[in-house]
C-alpha cells in the first residue's frame, strides 16, 4: 500500500542545531544550524528592533484581536508583551523547532496567562487545533517572528495551511450552524417519533471487518465507470449518498448502504422518485427530511451528530467528522470494519468544467440553481493536483472536503484507501487504480452476505415525554426572557439617571441566565438554538468590557449584551414553541406512521 | 589643492553618496525579505566600495582608518551570504561598512 506522508518527509528535512549566542546589542540571539547553513533568527545586530517590532504590533492589535505568533525564538518578547494582554484577548505562540521550545521551557519564565506557547509537529495538530477553536478565529491577527519562514520554510507553510484551513472550516461550520439551527431543531422535534423504527448503528461496529467498500459519489468521472460496478455486486458494500441512489438504481444496481446527511428539501428530492422501490438500508442522524421517512422501506441505522441527542440515544462512537455525505459513506464504512475501501466519481474537481456527473445532475426546477457552475465567481476557483499529476479547477470547499478525506485517511493506518475515479483531484493516501483492476476483489469467490442486527440495536425514546418536557421548558423560558429585557431598559435609564441598579433587575436577570444555562438534561438538545447568540455575546468585541472603558461605557455594554441576548433568545424559544406545539398536535391528531 | 584634485574630490564624495543610497536600499529590501532586489546590487556595491577604498588612498596616502576591517566585514557578508542569512548581510552593511564609508567621507571632506 502507498502511504504518502508529506509531513513526514518535511519533519526530516527540517531538523536543526541550535546555539546561543549575544548579540551586538547584548541580547540573547540564536544561531540555526541546518544542513550546511548557519543562520540567526533574527537581526544579530539589532535584537531590540525585532522585539520591537513584535511588540508594537501585539500593541496595535490586542485592544480588538486575538493574535497568533510563528516563533518562539529565545522568547524574550514575551517579557514586554505579559504586561498588556487584556484579560479576554489570548496570545498564542506557535515555536515548530523542539529544541528552542525545550530550551524556553527549561527557564520556567513568567508568563501572563493569556499567552499560550506551543510547539507544532504532526502528532500534536490535534492540540492545535483546539487552540484555534479557543481563539474564535474571525478575531485574530497573525505575526510571523523575524526570519522564521526562511528558515523553517515548509513546516510554517504546514501551520498557516492549517491556519488557514480552519478558519474556512469554521467560518463554514459556523455559517452552517447559523443558517441551519434551527432546521435541525425543526427536524429532529419532527423526526425523533421515527427513531424507534430505527436501529443504532452500534449494532453494526466492525460486522464488516476486512470487507471491500465502495463508495460512490456524484462526481463528473462516475459516467466512465459506473457500468463496471456491476461486477462487484455481492463482492463488495456499495455506499452511496442522495443523488447517485438513482444513478445506481438506473443501472440496475442495488446499493447496500444510502447515507443522507442534511435536512434540506433538495436531499428528499434527490431520492424521492426511486427511495420506495428500494431496500436500501438508510444510515442517518436526526437531521433529514422527514418526508424520506414515510417513503424508506428498508432497516435504518442511526447515529447522533449532537452530544445532548447521545443522551437520549446512547453514546455509539461513530465518527462523525467531514462535511460531505461521501464522508458519512466513508465514516459508515470504517465504522463497520471495512477494507479495503475504493472510491469512484469522488472528483473533487471540475473535471472538464462540470461538478456532477451527467447522469447525477439534479433536473428539478427551482433546485437547479445549485448544479450550475455558473453560478459561481471565478475569485473561487483554485487549481489543485489531479490524479495525473496535473492540474486540475476546484473549489474552497471541494478542497476542504479533499483535505477531510486526507484526514481520515492518515487516522486509519491499517485500511487500504483506493482511488478509483477516473479524473478528478489526488486524495493523498490513496492508490489511484482503475477500477477493473481491483482484481483481489473481483476474483474472489466470497460472497458478502447482509447481517440482520439484534435486538440489542433497538432505540426506544418516549417521545411524548420529551416533546411536552420541551414544551413546559419553552414557556416558563419565555416568561423570564419578557422580565429581563423588560428589566433590562429600565436598568440602563436607571444608571444614567440614578447612578444605581435596582435589585429586583438584577434578580430578574440572574434568573433569566439560570434558566438559560440550566436546562435538564433529557432536552439540552434546545441549547443547540442559542449558540450562535451566545457566541455572539462571547466574541463580538462591541459586547467586552474592557479594563479603560468608563462606568458609563460599561453599563452600555451590559445593557446592549443584555439586549440582544435577551431578544434573539427569546426569538428562538418562541420559534421553538411553535415547532413542538405543531408536533404534539399532529402526533395527536394522526393514527400513526 | 590644485583643481583637478578638488574635482577628484567632488566626483569621489558624490559617489559615496550614491554608495551610501544603495547601501540602503540594500538593507531596506533584505530586511523585508525582498530578497531578489535586496541580492541584485551585491557585486556593484562591493566594486563600489573597492573604487571607495581605493579613491580614499588616493587623496589620504597617510589613512586614519583601518581599511583591513572593511575588508574583513566584506568576507563576513559573503558569508552570510553562503549562509542565506540575509539580515545578517543587511546587518554588516548597516553597522559597519555604512559607518565606515561614511566616515570616509567625512575624512575626505576635509581635504
Amino acid at each position: 500500500m502507498i502511504k504518502i506522508d508529506n509531513n513526514k518527509e518535511m519533519e526530516k528535512n527540517e531538523q536543526c542545531n541550535i546555539t546561543f549566542e549575544i548579540s551586538k546589542d547584548n541580547k540573547e540571539i540564536i544561531r540555526v544550524q541546518k544542513l550546511n547553513q548557519n543562520i540567526y533568527l533574527g537581526s544579530k545586530y539589532n535584537v531590540k528592533r525585532d522585539i520591537d517590532k513584535i511588540v508594537n504590533f501585539v500593541k496595535e492589535n490586542i485592544k480588538d484581536n486575538n493574535i497568533i505568533i510563528l516563533g518562539l525564538a529565545t522568547g524574550e518578547y514575551i517579557d514586554y508583551i505579559n504586561d498588556f494582554i487584556e484579560e479576554e484577548r489570548s496570545v498564542l505562540i506557535i515555536e515548530p523547532d523542539i529544541n528552542i521550545y525545550t530550551k524556553f521551557k527549561e527557564k520556567k519564565k513568567y508568563i501572563n496567562d493569556n499567552i499560550k506557547v506551543i510547539y507544532y509537529n504532526i502528532e500534536n495538530i490535534e492540540l492545535i487545533e483546539n487552540h484555534f477553536k479557543d481563539l474564535a478565529l474571525e478575531n485574530f491577527k497573525l505575526f510571523e517572528y523575524c526570519n522564521y519562514n526562511r528558515i523553517y520554510y515548509k513546516i510554517m507553510n504546514n501551520i498557516k495551511k492549517k491556519i488557514i484551513d480552519f478558519t474556512i472550516s469554521s467560518r463554514i461550520d459556523r455559517n452552517t450552524s447559523i443558517f441551519f439551527s434551527r432546521i435541525w431543531f425543526e427536524c429532529f422535534i419532527k423526526n425523533i417519533k421515527y427513531l424507534n423504527r430505527s436501529k443504532k448503528i452500534n449494532g453494526v461496529r466492525g460486522l464488516y471487518k476486512d470487507k471491500p467498500a465502495i463508495i460512490v459519489s456524484a462526481g463528473p468521472s462516475l459516467t466512465k465507470n459506473i457500468s463496471k460496478l456491476h461486477n462487484f455486486e455481492d463482492k463488495a458494500l456499495i455506499f452511496t449518498g442522495g443523488r447517485t441512489l438513482k444513478t445506481l438504481m438506473d443501472e440496475g444496481i442495488e446499493p447496500d448502504f444510502l447515507s443522507i446527511i442534511d435536512s434540506q428539501e433538495l436531499s428528499y428530492e434527490l431520492v424521492s422518485d426511486v427511495i420506495d422501490k428500494s431496500e436500501v438500508t438508510l444510515i442517518h442522524s436526526e437531521l433529514l427530511p422527514s418526508k424520506v421517512f414515510n417513503k424508506h422501506n428498508g432497516e435504518r441505522l442511526f447515529y447522533s451528530i449532537n452530544p445532548s441527542i447521545n443522551d437520549i440515544v446512547g453514546y455509539s462512537g461513530f465518527n462523525a467528522i467531514g462535511s460531505s455525505v461521501a464522508h458519512s459513506c466513508l465514516n459508515s464504512a470504517l465504522y463497520m470494519g471495512c477494507n479495503p475501501i475504493i472510491f469512484i466519481g469522488q472528483d473533487l474537481a471540475y473535471t472538464n468544467d462540470k461538478v456532477h456527473a451527467e447522469n447525477a445532475e439534479f433536473t428539478k426546477e427551482g433546485l437547479k440553481y445549485y448544479e450550475d457552475i455558473n453560478n459561481f465567481d471565478n475569485d473561487d476557483f483554485k487549481y489543485i493536483d489531479d490524479i495525473y499529476g496535473n492540474k486540475v479547477k476546484s473549489r474552497d470547499d471541494l478542497i476542504l472536503f479533499k483535505k477531510q478525506f486526507e484526514e481520515i485517511i492518515r487516522e486509519n493506518p491499517n485500511v487500504t484507501f483506493i482511488n478509483s475515479t477516473e479524473g478528478g483531484a489526488n486524495i493523498e493516501g490513496t492508490i489511484v487504480k482503475d477500477l477493473l483492476d481491483n482484481t483481489e476483489i473481483l476474483n474472489s469467490e466470497i460472497k458478502i452476505d447482509k447481517v440482520n442486527l439484534s435486538g440489542d440495536s433497538k432505540i426506544d425514546i418516549d417521545y411524548i415525554y420529551i416533546l411536552k418536557k420541551t414544551e413546559k421548558y419553552c414557556t416558563e423560558a419565555l416568561v423570564k426572557l419578557k422580565s429581563a429585557i423588560h428589566h433590562n431598559k429600565y436598568y440602563y435609564d436607571e444608571f444614567i439617571n440614578k447612578g444605581k441598579i435596582r435589585e429586583s433587575s438584577l434578580k430578574a436577570f440572574d434568573e433569566a441566565d439560570e434558566f438559560i444555562k440550566n436546562i435538564t438534561q433529557e432536552i439540552s438538545f434546545i441549547e443547540y438554538l442559542f449558540a450562535d447568540v451566545i457566541n455572539e455575546i462571547l466574541h463580538n468585541p462591541k459586547y467586552k468590557i474592557n479594563k479603560d472603558d468608563t462606568e458609563l461605557q460599561k453599563a452600555k455594554r451590559i445593557y446592549d449584551r443584555g439586549q440582544y441576548m435577551y431578544t434573539e433568545i427569546k426569538k428562538q424559544i418562541e420559534y421553538a414553541l411553535d415547532i413542538v406545539r405543531d408536533e404534539l398536535k399532529e402526533i395527536e391528531s394522526s393514527e400513526g406512521f | 589643492m590644485d583643481k583637478e584634485r578638488q574635482e577628484f574630490i567632488k566626483d569621489v564624495l558624490e559617489y559615496i553618496e550614491k554608495v551610501i543610497n544603495v547601501i540602503n536600499k540594500t538593507t531596506e529590501a533584505l530586511y523585508n525579505e525582498n530578497d531578489e532586489d535586496g541580492l541584485k546590487n551585491i557585486e556593484l556595491l562591493a566594486n563600489g566600495i573597492d573604487y571607495i577604498v581605493q579613491a580614499y588612498l588616493v587623496i589620504n596616502t597617510d589613512s586614519r582608518f583601518d581599511i583591513s576591517n572593511l575588508n574583513d566585514q566584506l568576507i563576513l557578508i559573503v558569508e552570510a551570504i553562503e549562509n542565506k542569512d540575509y539580515i545578517l548581510v543587511a546587518d554588516i552593511f548597516n553597522y559597519e561598512i555604512k559607518p565606515i564609508i561614511m566616515a570616509i567621507m567625512e575624512d575626505i571632506k576635509e581635504y
